[in-house]
């Protein structure tokens, strides 16, 4: 964060606390908050564009996102006005975008633009960062990218910001602390980059999960692959964006330097989680069925991992 | 009398040293670069001579100054850059507001603790041990009320500013984790404040004047300063009205002397004469009167205290011992840019401020570990946290040259630890699932990921690129001992480069025009 603008913004959000309360809308704001979380994965908006995914590439992140939302119908299929939005994409790391480790800068910037055109009350985007996330903002150029586009970067490195969810038919994972943002916002999108991991094989759409969840040591020691089979079944994403600009292709999910890192200047979106991962899993050169949470996510039935069952618009720009 | 104005300039100068030392202590946001910072702390004496003579350099000779001043006024650095006597002149400022204090008598000095503290810490700094200098240096104990009191009482403060201002969804004031301060170090700051306010409301400057190695120190510089405070035996009535001011208690009225070397040069008297008969005077104007404390008992001290150090030193510190528990470091892992323990743990005063500065803080206090000549110096605690790869804060703000400056280069191939895999606690091995938390948070990959059983995946260590982050440590999710911890080495030296690619990586992702599905 920029310091300047830390005081400065301090000083006028005492002044904005002060002006909300003398209003009187305190419990307006409070309530609006936190609602009941919305447990049902398929409530989102509901119009259906007439592709299940959509692969596109040879472009630049931000034109690749806006071919492709476009060919599901556009974004107010998905942002209805005055709706809240919660970004999440993947800035686990202290690295900068070449590295590949975390989400596009730009990719983000459009999403979230997309999502204020389509009507969108306020984006927010967090995640639950591995390094140490201040640095992980700033350097990812995802903090700038969002304030750019008037997004709202939110920090998620408190717990009184998580709240104890039961997940249910979860086989291992029972219960989690969730961040509050994915259970008050009306729409999740879901916006992972796809790398490369050492035990999980690949990370993408089901993996990016761990950065809205509190405790991550927890899925380590109690079965990682099916705790985010579990999790994926909890709060499916309204939309997924699979980043696959550069792509990690080894010594993943932080990378050691630019060797490790491709430019494959793909994207896919879709709905279907487990789809998104499985057609992630076809780009990086394996099968989905070799990615274990994929299998068990497709064996749950949250999604579907067979393409060919899928209706896909190919895009080459 | 015309210098009445000093005590003015004098309380200016030290309140800005103060609340300026106290914002680099508590400041969470990185405000202030380090290189402002190293200015700020540049006068602060023990610190600068610890890095001077570490480096050499007119980059650290702050101390050099305050000598020089002694020796031209006497003790200023104790009323003016000293945040422990300011801390001091707070509270003596406060109780006389509410008429608590009780005037600080006139006193024989006490030769033996202040000559013996300090011939202990100046002998045993020759074993190159900072027993006492440590636990004595009123910055570095001002430091650690700071660091370890006064800090989360601010975090907490933030923090609920914090949960406030989300709640009108605004989220520029971020929370900052206080979870990692520990009890034993709040509770030392706690009672050595409460112990400094007591001292300072019934006593004044005892501290300074008794246990201080650097009063002390500079006390004996002061005696032969070029001016020094002296009351005019012409004009003094003995009224006693400047003693009454005088927190040092260094004023004996019925002599009309001053014992300047007790004097912390406060001011506070030239007020209080009536007779305009205290004040600055010229040293060696007049054939000196016998000091007022040459003492010839103080050889016999240096004797006693000769004899009681070697007796110290003749117990070895013996660092950590052996310890039961599995996955930590038998021995503490110093911070990058430390050179060796033994550099660090012999020039590190635990101040705090790198533990205050450090942004992941993965630098602690300990208690006990580098025995008991290095109480409360930091260690990197895996357990809280790692060291992120790119940062080299601690390096940069060090003020003793403990952990000396260093780039983001050389960090990145700096050994400092490497890390142990002990195998049957591995999850992947006593559950047979997947984890790899290790390998995922490894900024090196030294620790990697290797073919188990099926398709499991296990660590495994290659201690020649691993710097000692200790990210897998903070990662390992077995509990209650770590399956992969770091293991400090004596001497921090360099770890190899990382390969540049890793050749027999099977190449799985065909170069296409097409999509795979």
């Amino acid at each position: 964060m920029d310091r300047r603008e830390f005081f400065k913004k301090t000083i006028l959000a005492g002044v904005a606390a002060g002006a909300a309360m003398t209003i009187g809308n305190l419990g307006k704001v409070i309530a609006g908050k936190v609602p009941a979380p919305d447990l049902n994965p398929n409530s989102g908006p509901s119009a259906q564009g007439p592709y299940d995914l959509v692969a596109i590439k040879d472009g630049e992140p931000a034109q690749m996102f806006d071919k492709a939302i476009e060919s599901l119908g556009g974004m107010k299929n998905f942002v209805k006005k005055n709706q809240t939005v919660v970004v999440k994409p993947n800035i686990g790391w202290d690295t900068p975008p070449e590295r590949g480790a975390d989400t596009n800068p730009d990719l983000i910037k459009r999403i979230i633009q997309q999502c204020y055109s389509a009507g969108a009350k306020t984006v927010y985007v967090f995640d639950n960062s591995v390094d140490e996330w201040r640095v992980c903002y700033e350097n990812s150029g995802i903090q700038k990218a969002v304030r750019d586009a008037g997004g709202k970067m939110v920090p998620a490195n408190s717990e009184s910001n998580y709240q104890l969810v039961e997940v249910k038919n979860g086989k291992k994972l029972k219960q989690a602390k969730v961040h509050e943002l994915i259970l008050s916002s009306d729409v999740f999108i879901n916006v992972p980059v796809l790398k490369s991991h050492g035990s999980a094989g690949i990370t993408a759409a089901m993996k990016n999960h761990m950065g809205t969840v509190w405790d991550r040591r927890f899925w380590h020691r109690t079965d990682l692959n099916q705790c985010i089979a579990d999790f994926a079944a909890y709060r499916k994403p309204d939309l997924n964006v699979i980043d696959a600009y550069r792509v990690m292709t080894n010594r993943g999910p932080k990378g050691v330097s630019e060797d490790d890192v491709i430019l494959m200047k793909s994207l896919l979106i879709t709905r279907d989680i487990v789809a998104a991962d499985a057609a992630s899993a076809k780009l990086f050169g394996t099968e989905p069925e070799k990615i274990s949470y994929i299998k068990l996510a497709y064996e749950a039935g949250l999604g579907t991992m067979d393409l060919t069952k899928l209706s896909i618009n190919r895009i080459k720009m | 009398m015309q210098l009445i104005f000093l005590k003015k300039i004098r309380v200016v100068i030290s309140l800005i040293f103060f609340i300026v030392t106290l914002f680099v202590f508590v400041d969470f946001t990185g405000f202030l670069a380090s290189r402002l910072i190293g200015v700020i702390l540049w006068l602060q004496f023990i610190p600068s001579f610890l890095k001077f003579i570490g480096i050499l350099s007119i980059a650290a000779a702050g101390f050099l100054v305050i000598l020089i001043l002694t020796m031209l006024f006497g003790r200023v650095y104790c009323s003016t850059v000293c945040p422990l006597g300011t801390l001091h002149d707070i509270f003596i400022w406060i109780s006389k507001k509410f008429r608590i204090i009780k005037r600080v008598k006139f006193t024989k000095p006490h030769n033996l603790i202040r000559y013996t503290i300090l011939s202990i810490l100046v002998l045993a700094f020759c074993f190159s041990s900072l027993f006492l200098m440590n636990l004595l240096d009123p910055y570095s104990l001002t430091g650690k009320i700071f660091s370890d009191l006064f800090r989360p009482v601010i975090y907490f403060v933030n923090n609920v500013l914090s949960r406030i201002f989300q709640m009108f969804d605004f989220y520029s004031v971020y929370s900052v984790p206080i979870a990692v301060f520990s009890w034993p170090t709040i509770l030392f700051s706690f009672c050595f404040l409460v112990l400094i306010i007591l001292l300072a409301i019934f006593k004044g400057r005892w501290y300074c004047n008794n246990l201080c190695p650097v009063g002390t120190l500079l006390g004996v510089f002061s005696r032969y300063s070029l001016f020094t405070i002296k009351l005019d035996e012409n004009a003094c009535t003995s009224c006693g009205l400047c003693a009454k001011e005088c927190k040092a208690g260094c004023i004996d009225v019925k002599e009309k002397k001053v014992d300047f070397s007790r004097c912390v040069a406060c001011f506070d008297c030239f007020k209080a004469c009536p007779e305009d008969g205290i004040g600055y005077k010229y040293h060696f104007r007049k054939k000196t009167t016998p000091d007022i404390e040459s003492d010839p008992s103080r050889r016999k001290f240096l004797k006693t205290a000769l004899l009681g150090t070697t007796a110290v030193f003749s117990a070895k510190i013996v660092l950590g011992g052996k310890k039961e528990q599995q996955g930590i470091s038998t021995v503490p892992v110093t911070p990058p840019g430390s050179i060796s323990i033994w550099h660090y743990t012999s020039k590190c005063t635990a101040c705090h401020l790198c533990v205050s500065a450090c942004p992941t803080k993965v630098l602690q206090p300990t208690i006990m570990e580098y025995g008991w000549t290095g109480l409360f110096q930091p260690k990197m605690n895996y357990h809280a946290e790692y060291c992120n790869f790119e940062c080299v804060k601690c390096s940069e703000v060090c003020p003793t040259g403990a952990i000396l400056p260093i780039t983001k280069e050389q960090k990145a191939t700096l050994q400092i630890g490497t890390s142990k895999f002990i195998k049957n606690l591995c999850i992947v091995v006593t559950k047979n699932t997947a984890c790899g938390a290790c390998s995922e948070h490894c900024p090196t990959k030294a620790v990697e990921m290797v073919p188990y059983l099926g398709d499991l995946m296990i660590p495994k260590v290659d201690e020649k690129i691993c710097v000692g982050c200790g990210a897998c440590e903070y990662a390992c999710p077995v509990k209650p001992d770590k399956s992969i911890y770091v293991e400090a080495i004596p001497y921090h030296h360099k770890a190899l480069k990382p390969e540049k690619k890793i050749e027999n990586q099977k190449k799985t992702i065909k170069p296409s025009n097409d999509f795979p599905f």
